[in-house]
């Protein structure tokens, strides 16, 4: 029974994030039978690839992009490494900040930027002007329970 | 079979503190933008069209700002933990594409191209990966030196024609280039040693590397010899292994606002050695000795000056902030004297010594029980809930000697608050 107390120690401070303090806690008496089928936890870094180089976190500053089911205050994942855009969410830097859209293509092939209301006119993406895409949203990080 | 030729390639980026201040503030792209050293005090990077209006590197802040101001120059605090990050994901990058990287500071790193096919393809590509995906424009210049490969990095961003890349691995376009390039811009030459250098006919690179190797290095030293023979095309610094540990570490830092009384000092005291401390931690070191320093702004001339340090020994090597502080603050103690305007103090750890490397004494004082742990927890709650989320009772959470930032923008990559706005 002691060792399993120890367990139940260890497993307690690496809740609280102190792994490498809870690393020193092994069991000391009999081998776990589950420790050769152990697997890594779930991580949503891993998931989400953040912490690459080449993966950002941009916030919504307010209620214009409900249209796509975004809300103010959620986080975007950005990849700024992706290159497909077709049908894809992405964050655009148009003239006055980086701004999210998302790309249609038309019946000719012409890709489009639009915007989640309605209301705010298309803007052709591969037009005579330049806009850089600065990269795909790949992930939407919402807080629920406020 | 000869040996294989060794290309280095020197990675650098423009006007980095600007860059990573525009990657997370589009509207900055269009507009020149400086920024400023600690407590706003001078201008420490420039971007090209703040370089074109005439904005000197090094110019006091006061003086310049209503010009800057007249020009629509944005000016920003400098932002360290978001040049910091910013430079961890350029080196990632590097590391990735290149064999080995050796980071040189913040902004640069060399890469080891040695046995590449194209260099000056590779060498576009990171270009072209790290204005994609971090956002940061940079200049490549590859050759067979590390001085070489640093003086084509000068010409890729001096000539447009380059596209920002330029190999020079050839021996015919090094010639072209060393009798193009002023022996100022050569790695190695101060502004004192191109003086000298002039005095001997040296104008341009080339006169460097035809010069008489022996005179050199009676005139000048082996560390000039060694500065002509890579110009040559010999190589002779390679790359680091990495890094060797710190052998000392500081934190000094001026004060906001000039200090008189003991007690602010006390708590800016504590502030660096606790941060000076987490330093030595990182590193695994122990300290056995440290430097505590105060001092008034001694470039002003009008009002009373007074500096002082004092060298303390500790009674066993530690790397606990407590017993660290409380010497320091015995130290300072001894050198503060009243009345004056002080504007700086400083912690320097010195005679470090890697943990475990030295027999400990048998009849020194025994170390605090549980030291060790208590720092580890310490500096890993700080890692992840933010620096300052434990620290010493004596450190307020937000003191009246802090640095002025009065422009200083968001931590954008390392705050979930903070993160870059979008908007629909």
């Amino acid at each position: 029974m002691s060792s399993l107390s120890i367990l139940a120690r260890g497993e307690r401070l690496r809740e609280r994030l102190l792994t490498d303090v809870a690393t020193d806690l092994r069991i000391t008496g009999f081998q776990s039978p589950a420790e050769d089928e152990r697997e890594e936890g779930l991580s949503l870094d891993r998931l989400t690839g953040l912490g690459a180089p080449h993966v950002w976190g941009v916030q919504v500053l307010d209620d214009s992009l409900i249209g796509f089911g975004i809300f103010r205050g959620d986080r975007l994942i950005v990849n700024r490494a992706a290159s497909h855009l077709d049908n894809k969410l992405v964050v655009v830097d148009l003239d006055d900040g980086y701004r999210v859209r998302l790309v249609q293509r038309d019946l000719f092939g012409g890709r489009w930027l639009k915007a989640a209301d309605p209301i705010v006119p298309d803007v052709q993406l591969d037009g005579e002007e330049i806009i850089e895409v600065w990269g795909v949203v790949s992930w939407v990080v919402s807080c629920v329970s406020s | 079979m000869s040996a294989m030729r060794r290309v280095f390639a020197l990675i650098d980026c423009n006007s980095f503190y600007c860059s990573c201040e525009r990657i997370c503030q589009p509207e900055l792209k269009r507009r020149p933008v400086v920024v400023l050293s600690n407590n706003d005090g001078c201008i420490i990077a420039r971007s090209a069209e703040a370089k074109a209006l005439g904005i000197g590197m090094g110019a006091a802040y006061h003086k310049v700002r209503h010009e800057l101001r007249r020009q629509c120059v944005v000016a920003r605090s400098s932002n360290y933990p978001l040049y910091a990050d910013i430079s961890n994901r350029v080196m990632r990058l590097m590391a990735e594409m290149l064999p080995s990287i050796e980071v040189y500071s913040i902004d640069e790193a060399w890469g080891n191209m040695t046995g590449v096919a194209d260099p000056a393809a590779l060498g576009r590509s990171i270009r072209e990966r790290l204005a994609r995906e971090i956002g940061m424009p940079v200049g490549v210049g590859i050759s067979t030196t590390k001085t070489l490969a640093k003086l084509a990095n000068w010409a890729a961003k001096k000539w447009k024609g380059t596209g920002g890349v330029l190999d020079l691995t050839d021996p015919v376009r090094q010639e072209k280039l060393l009798r193009l390039a002023p022996v100022s811009e050569v790695w190695g030459v101060g502004h004192r040693s191109a003086a000298r250098l002039a005095a001997l006919n040296i104008a341009t690179a080339w006169d460097l590397a035809a010069f008489d190797i022996g005179t050199l290095r009676k005139t000048f030293g082996v560390t000039m010899e060694r500065t002509a023979r890579e110009l040559r095309g010999i190589s002779c610094i390679g790359l680091n292994e990495g890094p060797p540990p710190k052998e000392a570490i500081s934190s000094s830092k001026m004060f906001g606002v000039r200090q008189t009384e003991l007690p602010p000092i006390r708590e800016a005291l504590a502030a660096y050695v606790a941060r000076a401390a987490e330093k030595l931690r990182a590193q695994n070191s122990l300290c056995s000795s440290i430097q505590v320093g105060l001092q008034t702004q001694l470039a002003d001339l009008n009002g009373p000056r007074y500096a002082n340090a004092v060298t303390l020994a500790l009674p066993a090597p530690t790397d606990d902030t407590r017993e660290i502080l409380a010497l320091a603050q015995r130290g300072l103690s001894q050198i503060y004297r009243p009345g004056y305007p002080f504007s700086k103090c400083s912690i320097l750890l010195m005679n470090l010594s890697q943990r475990g490397e030295l027999t400990p004494d048998l009849f020194a004082l025994k170390p605090r029980s549980g030291s060790e742990q208590l720092m580890k927890v310490v500096d890993q709650i700080n890692q992840r809930e933010g620096r300052g989320a434990v620290r010493i009772g004596r450190i307020p959470a937000k003191p009246k000697w802090a640095m002025r930032r009065e422009m200083l923008s968001q931590r954008y990559t390392t705050r979930w608050d903070e993160l870059i706005g979008v908007r629909g």
